[in-house]
This record gives structure tokens, C-alpha cells and sequence, in this order.
């Protein structure tokens, strides 16, 4: 059954209006104006207001209409009512601007319709405890996303001449990702076992003398909003690359950031997600307690020993650009910080060129070491 | 008077060539002990076999044992190919040959080639690698041994030459090893390259989100043992096949043993 769905339009013109990730303002895509976030929060609360009780309407009159076409006599038993066990995990929506109905993920929060590609927020996805804290407002644009990409071609010696000359990307979609943020303090303790040495010549020999020390530090380390991304459908190790996020823009939550681009709400629980966040932040703790241990020619860690105290959790969406391309019957996906710009993704090898580089340097440098040989030596 | 002035300016002269050599009036054989190293039996044997090869190759095969070479001039290489030309040693029209000098009293050597015959036998190379045949002998001062295994090497070295197949420096080790390792530091640089189209990486760290810095409360190194290893280290000469020399018209060697 459809839902309601609240689009943001122009006050001027009733274009609708999408977030500029330049200006950090609603432009408005027919007349042009630009709106502060905040003056569009005020003007469509009401209206966010009135979009409910329409909702309600809806369901009534669709009920009514139910009931009356049982009555004139038609059976339609047989009609998919609803979508059974698919519809778990899909909702539908009715597009505010040209009604057409908008079947999409039970998670997503904000999308464009298909028809008139008017951008539409699901109010509901983020209402009450679901309401994110923070939004990390997009920086850069679509077009900033594709030379990113451009760019992360350059320099690959191995990637295929094919796959720049044939790829075009398929997909370029900005997302806003929810992201669990872990506040925190991890204490602990690590051994190692260090030496330093001397050499000297003692008569015909050469003596290397090695001191051997027990090493011990213990101390803690602080953490502030570590993300972790909460939604199942964006792969971690992707969000994990494209970080780190500069928290300085963080902006208190509004659905006003959101039109022009994909949202989706949280899938994975804190519960599922905080031991990734505990795994990072005693990596920092032991790494840091190691690069206390100076002063020595070599240092092995032994054993270390780390507890952590959690604290707050943040609930934000940070932006993502995800572009993706198929080359040769697989899928690349690459993922862009939509604040920073940093572009991950992994590319193929082409085999030839692997190999080829690999036999001119072996020949190359066989070739002049060599004939250096046959001359001096 | 004038008699007697010219005399003694002979005596003298004699006297000064004498210094310079003490072998200007006799023929040198193919061996000469003048360290007095051999005895009689081992000497004849020696002095027979030096012989035998020189005849059959065409190459003289010479030794010289002296006392010190700082009596004659100023290097053993320099004495080597004086002695050499001094005594007109050498087989045949181009005077064909190789000649080793032990000088006993500081325990130096150094040998001499003559010759397009023996240069073809014993290139820069080759004198070296003969020397590894008795320097170890002279070290232990098995010094019968040693002279044999000159003589040996020679008519070995001389035999390959004859044969067509002079001893030549082996290219083909090194230049397997210098593939070797240009295909390994090649693979490491393509290794490297590839490791660049990989960008995805699970986190490790959080080390961006770190509030202030680390509260280090609390730090000890105690020190527990000390080891200690001892490695005795290898004498550059114990192990020298010597040094190329050249000069006197010829190539040769020396070194100590």
C-alpha cells in the first residue's frame, strides 16, 4: 500500500529543489533560486505536517475503494493484494509530484522517482528514534566524481588499455550512508622484548655484544565518533578505504540535505557493528604504545592486553559517491568520499603487461649488469 | 799505474753486476733453489718434470726461490720479469714461457708470462686461477708439494691450450646469478606496481579519531641479559689468489702466502 512521500519544491516556482553540493544550498532545478537549509526546514514543516494527514486520507479512500469494487461483484481474490514474503522487504510510496508509485528498499530514505525524476524523502525513515544525529553534507559533485575516477586510472602501469578505452561507467550515484559513530577510551597494556648491540674487533674476531631488555608500557588512548558504516548493502572494507571523514562539517540532522541524492537508513544494529570499531581502536592503542619503545636496534611485541570503555553512539549519514562499471562480464565498484574527494576501488591486471614489464626489466637489467661484468671484472 | 786503475774499475764493475744478480754467470734450468727448498731427489724430479712440459708445449715452465727479493729490485713481479729477460729465458723463436718467484724471507711470490704462446695459455685470468693450485700448498710450507703443483697446473693449463680449449674465465655462473637477481628484483618492482590497483582495505586503525594524544601511565625497561657472539674474521690475503700485474712485456701475478 502506498505511503506518503514529501518532495521539497521551490516557494517560488514549485520546481523541485535538490541540495547543491557546491554552494551547500536548495537550488531550485527550473528557476535557479537558492534556499538556505534552514529557511526550507521552516517552510515545509508545516507541510510534512499536512503530507501525514493525506497519507491517512489515502488509506481510507483506498480501503473504501476496495471495499465498493468487492460489492459490484468482481472477485479479486486472485489479485496480488499484497506482495507476500518480497514485500518483507519493499515498501511503497506515491510520488508527490506526479503519483506514480515508487516501490523501493525498506530501508531507503531518500530516492528520485523513476518517472518524472523528481527527488522525494521518506520523512518516516528518519522520524523519532531513527532520526540521525548528524549529517555530513556532500562537498563535491557527480562531475568531481567522474574525474576522480579518470584520475584513479592514471598511473596504473598494469591496467588494461581495454578497460579505459571501453569502460564507461554504468552507475554514478551520490549516497547518503548511515554510519554507527563510536565514542570511546581504550586502556591497556604490551609488552616487548627489545635489544640494542654493540660491535667492536677483539683480536682476529669481531664481537657483537647484545643487551636484552624485558619492555612494559600501559596507558590509554581516547577515541571520538569512529565510524562504522551501518548499512548492509555497501560493502566495509569500501567505507573503511574512503575514510577519513573531516567531522568539522558535520551539520545537526535535516531531511533538507538530502534531496538530489540516495539516502538509506541504518540495516546493522550497533551490536553488530561495535566490534569493528573496538577492533580499530585497539590496533591504535597497541600501535601507539609501540612507538613509545625507542631507543633500540629491534623491538618484538610479546603479548598485549586491552580493555575498552564505550561511550556514545552517534547516529549520521556521510556522503558517498558510488560509481560502477562492468568490463569483461565483472562488476568494479568504486566508492568516492563526497566530502573529501578520496576515490578507492581496485582494478584489474592485465596479464600481458604484468608479465611484459616484468621480462623488460629482467632483461634490461641483466643486459647492462652483465655486459658492466664481462668489462670489469 | 794505469794498468792497475783499470783493473781495479773491472773488480769493481764485476762486483756491482754481481749485487745485481747472483745468478749472471750461470744458465738458469728450468728450476732454480737458490732458497735451497728442494732436496736433491726432489729437486731432479722437479727439474725433470719442468722439462718434459716445456718440451712437449713449447712453453717454458720456470721457478726461482730466493731469499728476498728487495736484493734484486723493487717489486717480486718486477724481479719475476728481470730475471726473465736476463737470462733470456723462454722456448722457441718468441721465447715462450712462464716463470714463478718465491722470495722466502717476507713469503712473496709472483709469476710472469712470455710469449704469445703462453699469453694464449695463461691469460690475465688464467694466471690467477693457477694460482690457486699451489698457493694453499705454500701456506702449509709443503714446498715440494707446492712447486709440483705449479709444474702440474701448467701442463694442465697448457694441455686445454693445446687442445684448443685454453682455461678462460666461467661466465656462465655469474651471469645465471646476475638473471637471477634481476628477475627477482623485477618481479618485486612488478609486485609493487600491482599492489597499486589495490585500494580497498579493511581498517585497522582509528588512529584519525583519536581525541588528544596517548596518557602513557606507566613505562619500564629492564634490562636481562646480555649475549655475546664472536665471529673471527677472514684475512682478505689468507684467501688472495694474488693480484694482476703487468709490465716486462708480459702479465703476470703476485701476492703474498
Amino acid at each position: 500500500m502506498p505511503t506518503q512521500v514529501t518532495n521539497y519544491q521551490c516557494p517560488a516556482c514549485t520546481g523541485p529543489l535538490h541540495f547543491d553540493s557546491a554552494t551547500g544550498k536548495l537550488t531550485c532545478d527550473y528557476c535557479g533560486t537558492s534556499y538556505e537549509v534552514a529557511e526550507i526546514e521552516a517552510l515545509f514543516a508545516e507541510k510534512e505536517q499536512k503530507a501525514a494527514e493525506a497519507k491517512k486520507d489515502a488509506d481510507r479512500k483506498s480501503a473504501q475503494q476496495k471495499q465498493q469494487a468487492q460489492a459490484e461483484g468482481w472477485d479479486t481474490s486472485d489479485l496480488g493484494g499484497d506482495w507476500g514474503q518480497d514485500a518483507a522487504g519493499m515498501k511503497s510510496y506515491s510520488c508527490p509530484s506526479c503519483g506514480a508509485e515508487l516501490i523501493c528498499d525498506e530501508s531507503t530514505a531518500a530516492t528520485a522517482c523513476p518517472y518524472c525524476g523528481n527527488p522525494s524523502i521518506v520523512p518516516g525513515q528518519f522520524s523519532g528514534s531513527l532520526k540521525p544525529d548528524y549529517v555530513l553534507p556532500f562537498k563535491l559533485s557527480k562531475d568531481d566524481a567522474v574525474k576522480a575516477l579518470k584520475a584513479h586510472y592514471k598511473g596504473k602501469p598494469f591496467l588494461p588499455r581495454q578497460f579505459t578505452n571501453e569502460n564507461h561507467v554504468q552507475e554514478i550515484k551520490g549516497v547518503y550512508v548511515p554510519f554507527w559513530m563510536f565514542d570511546g577510551k581504550a586502556t591497556g597494556s604490551a609488552q616487548y622484548e627489545a635489544t640494542r648491540s654493540r660491535c667492536y674487533t677483539s683480536g682476529d674476531y669481531e664481537v657483537t655484544e647484545t643487551d636484552h631488555f624485558d619492555v612494559f608500557r600501559e596507558g590509554s588512548i581516547a577515541f571520538e565518533k569512529v565510524p562504522v558504516d551501518a548499512s548492509s548493502k555497501m560493502p566495509d572494507d569500501y567505507m573503511d578505504s574512503i575514510e577519513p571523514f573531516d567531522y568539522k562539517e558535520l551539520k545537526r540532522f535535516s531531511t533538507a540535505y538530502l534531496p538530489g541524492f540516495l539516502a538509506d537508513k541504518y540495516d546493522v544494529s550497533v551490536e553488530d557493528c561495535h566490534e569493528r570499531a573496538d577492533t580499530r581502536c585497539e590496533g591504535s592503542l597497541v600501535a601507539a604504545l609501540g612507538d613509545t619503545v625507542t631507543g633500540y636496534d629491534s623491538c618484538v611485541p610479546v603479548s598485549h592486553d586491552v580493555k575498552l570503555r564505550r561511550g556514545k553512539v552517534h547516529y549520521a549519514l556521510l556522503p558517498v559517491w558510488l560509481l560502477s562499471t562492468k568490463w569483461q562480464g565483472k562488476n568494479y565498484l568504486f566508492a568516492m568520499n563526497g566530502q573529501t574527494g578520496k576515490l578507492v576501488g581496485d582494478l584489474p591486471t592485465s596479464a600481458g603487461k604484468f608479465w611484459g614489464t616484468f621480462a623488460a626489466i629482467s632483461a634490461v637489467l641483466t643486459a647492462l649488469i652483465s655486459a658492466g661484468y664481462l668489462l670489469f671484472a | 799505474m794505469k794498468k792497475r786503475i783499470i783493473t781495479v774499475l773491472l773488480a769493481l764493475t764485476l762486483l756491482l753486476c754481481l749485487s745485481v744478480s747472483v745468478f749472471a754467470e750461470s744458465q738458469l734450468w728450468n728450476i732454480t733453489d737458490d732458497a735451497g727448498l728442494l732436496s736433491d731427489e726432489e729437486y731432479t724430479q722437479l727439474e725433470s718434470y719442468a722439462e718434459s712440459v716445456s718440451e712437449t708445449y713449447g712453453v717454458g715452465v720456470y721457478v726461482i726461490t730466493i731469499d728476498n727479493y728487495e736484493d734484486y729490485y723493487d717489486s717480486p713481479y718486477e724481479t719475476a720479469w728481470q730475471f726473465y729477460h736476463e737470462y733470456t729465458l723462454g722456448e722457441g723463436e718468441d721465447r715462450d714461457g712462464i716463470i714463478l718467484l718465491l722470495s722466502m724471507d717476507n713469503r712473496q711470490f709472483a709469476n710472469f708470462v712470455y710469449g704469445p704462446k703462453a699469453d694464449y695459455a695463461f691469460d690475465e685470468h688464467g694466471v690467477l686461477e693457477l694460482n690457486d693450485w699451489y698457493l694453499d700448498d705454500f701456506r702449509n710450507d709443503d714446498w715440494a708439494g707446492g712447486l709440483n703443483h705449479f709444474v702440474a697446473g701448467c701442463e694442465d693449463f697448457l694441455a686445454k691450450a693445446a687442445a684448443g680449449e685454453p682455461v678462460r674465465r666461467s661466465t656462465t655462473g655469474p651471469i645465471l646469478l646476475i638473471t637471477l637477481g634481476s628477475m627477482v628484483f623485477a618481479l618485486i618492482v612488478c609486485l609493487i606496481l600491482k599492489g597499486k590497483m589495490k585500494s580497498v582495505r579493511t581498517g585497522t586503525h582509528a588512529n584519525a579519531y583519536v581525541v588528544g594524544a596517548l596518557n602513557v601511565t606507566a613505562s619500564r625497561d629492564q634490562f636481562t641479559h646480555t649475549t655475546k657472539t664472536r665471529t673471527k674474521i677472514e684475512k682478505e690475503s689468507s684467501s688472495s689468489s694474488g693480484s694482476s700485474e703487468s709490465g716486462g712485456g708480459g702479465h703476470g701475478s703476485s701476492g703474498s702466502f
